[in-house]
């Protein structure tokens, strides 16, 4: 059942898709701070997310 | 600086991933050559990722950003000439011999092209090296979370040591390398949002270097002689102590790396796995220098920021990292930055420990102690390896606690046994004529060189044990000529004994040797499946970021 867990592309990209959104949520929050006029808490999360998805596409979960 | 849950909760979710990895793993680990080298079945991107991952450990990571803070943009050389090029070297000429002799280790290449008191002393030393720096890295990082986040020395050795001793258990070397290419991701994401910061904060790279001074901003400038530069080296000592001795002698000997090229599944992958790792090592000073240049400018700038300074009023090089993820990570992403540093160390733990037990068991006890018995009696000893290397890494980490000096010695003798060993195998690869007596007493001649130079000489009041014949000006410049005259010694020795004893007959050093294997023929494959066109590229491109940055 989890033998899609063996492809590390998998893997990585279920991680960075949750930090991802994880570093989102907290941009929503009463924690979010802008450091030196640089939302960069929003960025990482945007870059994080998008990176987990592509490394998720490329693996063989979506595939099968 | 304290962290919030969330930074807490994204250090939980890391800990069950790398966790995960080993368990999902474990289900394909059947044997000692599943558990000890991949079943020989890595992906050539994952091989690639885990090579440099491997070496991405604790001393590079918070020990460039320190080196970048202290000598600026000179530290690249580090990557650009004591990396890259040994790198491709490794790949388009000595991982033909590494993969296509069979061997599972680098010691076993030794045995099969020398002799086995050749293997013995190379597989002794890189155990006991191995878990020197396992357990140094597991002592650096506890001291880490220590210092910047007020966590127990104790839980905090028993936690990091007790998450790599079950994932490297459960699954092995593909558990180990997975997880380094997990954190080597991680590395990156969670450590470049400083760069961004600190370049916004400082007005861009250009402006930076104003505020640094210019010797900080060059590689090459003020590299002629020692005197001109803060890393007190001259161009011969950098390029062939560094760039030709040391880079070579550890790329492409070191069984830590190698291994992670040795396990893929065809000879083209073993070859262009170091090659392809070259690609990102060039770009990783970006992550890694940078921010200890943006560091120092921010300091000299009169900003918030300000390097810490030791209780002797010293500047703390080592905190430079740690101290610009607390200042300017906000919640959420402080967790993926301690999460990053975190990484970094287990990744190094990790990767000695998987080297130590394929050493081990291999090299010592089914060279020396059992030579017949079944896998299973070798795949139950590689397990219990690792319980041994992570006992003996935690013991070593309480060691660096309480004899620091003993640490240094031991770094110190280490480094003398390593220096002279890339002689040892650039003959032993390109010259058949060479022995196994040659090879033995060049590398006992080498270390002796290494360890009387440093007898005889002193930089930063170190060294001089013997006496006092000269002076260096750094202790880096002593570290390269003591590696340049180790390096002599070894070549030199071996050569001489070598003509004066037997070597081996040619079918036996078939496929060990240059002048005895058959070339492969690449010339129909597309270039990126050509490792000598690949490495060519790789090293134009390094040429290129040398010339800018110069």
């Amino acid at each position: 059942m989890l033998n899609w867990l063996i492809d590390l592309r998998n893997v990585i990209g279920l991680f960075f898709i949750i930090v991802g959104i994880i570093l989102l949520a907290v941009v929503f929050s009463p924690m979010h701070q802008v450091v030196q006029d640089l939302d960069i808490q929003l960025w990482s999360g945007i870059i994080a997310t998008l990176f987990g998805s592509a490394m998720l596409a490329s693996g063989s979960f979506v595939k099968s | 600086m304290g962290m919030s849950w969330v930074d807490y909760l994204i250090v939980g979710i890391y800990f069950c991933f790398v966790l995960g990895i080993g368990w999902v793993v474990k289900k394909s680990v059947k044997n000692s050559g599943d558990f000890l080298m991949s079943g020989r079945s890595i992906p050539l991107w994952i091989s690639s990722l885990a090579f440099i991952s491997a070496n991405l450990g604790a001393q590079e990571v918070i020990g460039m950003a320190a080196s970048g803070a202290k000598y600026g943009l000179m530290t690249a050389h580090f990557y650009w000439l004591g990396a890259i090029p040994a790198m491709v070297f490794l790949g388009v000429f000595m991982m033909p011999f590494y993969y296509g002799s069979r061997a599972r280790s680098v010691p076993e290449y030794l045995s099969l092209r020398f002799d086995e008191k050749t293997r013995a002393v190379n597989a002794f030393s890189f155990a006991a090296m191995t878990i020197f720096s396992s357990g140094v890295s597991l002592y650096a990082l506890a001291l880490l979370l220590q210092t910047i986040l007020g966590w127990q020395f104790e839980s905090s050795i028993l936690l990091s040591a007790g998450i790599v001793f079950i994932y490297t258990f459960l699954g092995g070397l593909t558990s180990a390398i997975y997880n380094e290419v997990l954190q080597f991701f991680l590395i990156v994401l969670g450590i470049s949002p400083i760069v961004y910061i600190g370049l916004h904060v400082l007005g861009g790279y250009e402006r930076m270097t104003t505020r640094l001074p210019e010797v900080m901003s060059h590689t090459w400038k003020f590299a002629d002689v020692a005197a001109n530069n803060p890393m007190g080296v001259g161009s011969f000592e950098l390029i062939f102590g560094l760039g030709v001795v040391l880079s070579f002698g550890y790329w492409c000997t070191d069984f830590l790396v190698v291994q992670r090229a040795m396990v893929t599944k065809d000879m083209s992958a073993a070859q262009r796995t170091p090659i392809i790792a070259a690609i990102p090592k060039l770009l990783l000073p970006l992550v890694v220098i940078l921010p200890g240049m943006i560091a120092m400018a921010l300091t000299k700038d009169g900003s918030t920021f300000q390097l810490p300074l030791k209780a002797d009023g010293r500047v703390d090089f080592d905190m430079t990292l740690p101290s610009l993820l607390t200042h300017f990570f906000p919640p959420g992403l402080l967790g993926v930055g301690v999460t990053a540093l975190m990484a970094s160390f287990m990744s190094g733990m990790a990767g000695n420990v998987t080297a130590f037990n394929t050493v081990w068991t291999f090299d010592i006890y089914q060279a020396y102690i059992k030579k017949d018995a079944t896998d299973a009696h070798y795949f139950n000893v590689a397990r219990w390896a690792t319980v041994v290397g992570i006992l003996l890494s935690v013991a070593t980490a309480y060691l660096a606690r309480s004899f620091n000096n003993i640490m240094d010695l031991l770094q110190l003798i280490f480094g003398f046994v390593n220096a002279p060993l890339f002689a040892t195998f650039l003959l032993g690869m390109f010259w058949k004529r060479a022995t196994g007596h040659g090879a033995f007493w060049g590398l006992l001649s080498g270390t002796t060189a290494a360890a009387l130079t440093h007898g005889l000489t002193v930089a930063e009041g170190k060294g001089g044990w013997i006496a006092t014949v000269h002076e260096y000006p750094s202790a880096m410049g002593q570290a390269f000529n003591i590696a340049i005259i180790a390096w002599l010694t070894c070549l030199i020795v071996t050569v001489a004994i070598s003509l004066f004893t037997a070597p081996k007959t040619d079918d036996q050093m078939r496929g060990l040797v240059y002048s005895l294997t058959p070339k492969q023929e690449t010339g129909h494959l597309p270039f990126w499946k050509r490792p000598m066109v690949l490495g060519g590229g790789v090293l134009f491109l390094t040429l290129v970021i040398n010339y800018i940055f110069s």
